[in-house]
């Protein structure tokens, strides 16, 4: 009896762990991506990565299954990209701003012209509040919705809305002769 | 509806509006406004340029080495757990037969008795001191860093 219950349980961890290296595939570059875009050293952004990506899986059996998995994703990679950011500080190792190494490496389709739009936009983003960067990255570039933005950041939805519209108002009016 | 709503409260609802992320009733009051406001025109399609600029900056790729390396560490942890899980299962099993076995027929236990509850105490005695190491280095371990 018990033999049988214990294979049947293997199986099913067999085909959770299908699961959760499909997910991997799909998601590590998104969590490495705002890890270095919140951190600004790749180094960093790959422990970070590696460090969430242990911690999701440990977790994995006992999720809410019901719960989408990106806003978790994103608040896990959060959570320990913060405290690496208060652990540096604390070090005073570097000054917590968003480095400019993270910022946009040459890309081979992209003109002089819009390379350098690129580089200009991100020293701009890169200057915001902290809160407000980080819901604009979240919502410009990964696509994330407001409520996942919320779920992620632990912020309301009013705050998520609010804050945008702040960072767009900022950066327009920071590249408004670029626009 | 009132017949007009304010240039101010409309403008701070651009940035959802661009997202989509207005009722369709709210959204209908915004479009109202940006027909005769080109102030807000204008706000609107620069929003939508930063933000399509935005998700267009291109970021370092990590090397493939790194990201498989994570996947490694991933497939060591998910048998290993098992395996922990199975073992403490099979010790918590032997332990309650046995005392089922000594309390339903106490007597002296017989050679190869002894030599199971030997195995059973050692692997409990591994178990504990591997989950108080787990415990301790829980602190340190968890910041480590790759390189530097
Ligand atoms: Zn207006």
């Amino acid at each position: 009896m018990a033999a049988i219950e214990a294979a049947v349980a293997q199986v099913s961890r067999v085909e959770e762990e299908a699961e959760f290296t499909e997910l991997f595939a799909q998601y590590r570059l998104r969590a490495y991506h705002y890890a270095l875009q919140m951190l600004g050293n790749p180094d960093d952004a790959l422990e970070v990565t590696q460090e969430a990506f242990l911690r999701l899986h440990r977790h994995w059996r006992r999720r809410d299954s019901t719960r989408p998995f990106a806003p978790w994703m994103y608040s896990v990679v959060r959570n320990l990209a913060i405290d690496l950011l208060r652990k540096r500080a604390s070090r005073r190792e570097c000054e917590i701003e968003a480095a400019p190494e993270a910022a946009p490496v040459a890309s081979p389709e992209q003109d002089a012209e819009r390379r350098q739009f690129s580089e200009r936009l991100w020293r701009e983003i890169a200057r915001l509040p902290e809160a407000q960067r980080e819901v604009l990255l979240l919502r410009d570039w990964h696509g994330l919705s407001y409520a996942e933005i919320a779920e992620a950041t632990g912020a309301s939805l009013t705050t998520v809305n609010s804050r945008l519209h702040d960072a767009r108002s900022r950066l327009r009016e920071r590249l408004r002769r670029y626009l | 509806m009132k017949a007009a709503d304010s240039h101010e409260a409309m403008e701070r609802m651009l940035s959802a509006y661009l997202d989509e992320e207005l009722t369709q009733a709210e959204a209908q009051r915004v479009e109202l406004h940006l027909q005769e406001c080109a102030s807000c025109r204008t706000a609107l399609d620069e929003m939508r340029r930063i933000q399509q600029l935005t998700a267009q900056i291109p970021f370092h790729q990590p090397p493939d080495a790194a990201l498989e390396a994570i996947e490694q560490r991933l497939s060591v942890q998910a048998p290993r757990r098992g395996g922990w899980a199975l073992l403490v299962i099979g010790i918590a099993a032997w332990i309650v037969y046995g005392l089922v076995q000594v309390l339903r027929h106490p007597r002296w236990p017989t050679v190869p008795e002894l030599i199971a509850a030997a195995v059973v105490i050692g692997l409990l005695l591994l178990f504990v001191s591997v989950l108080r190491q787990r415990l301790l280095e829980r602190p340190h371990d968890r910041y480590r860093r790759v390189k530097r």
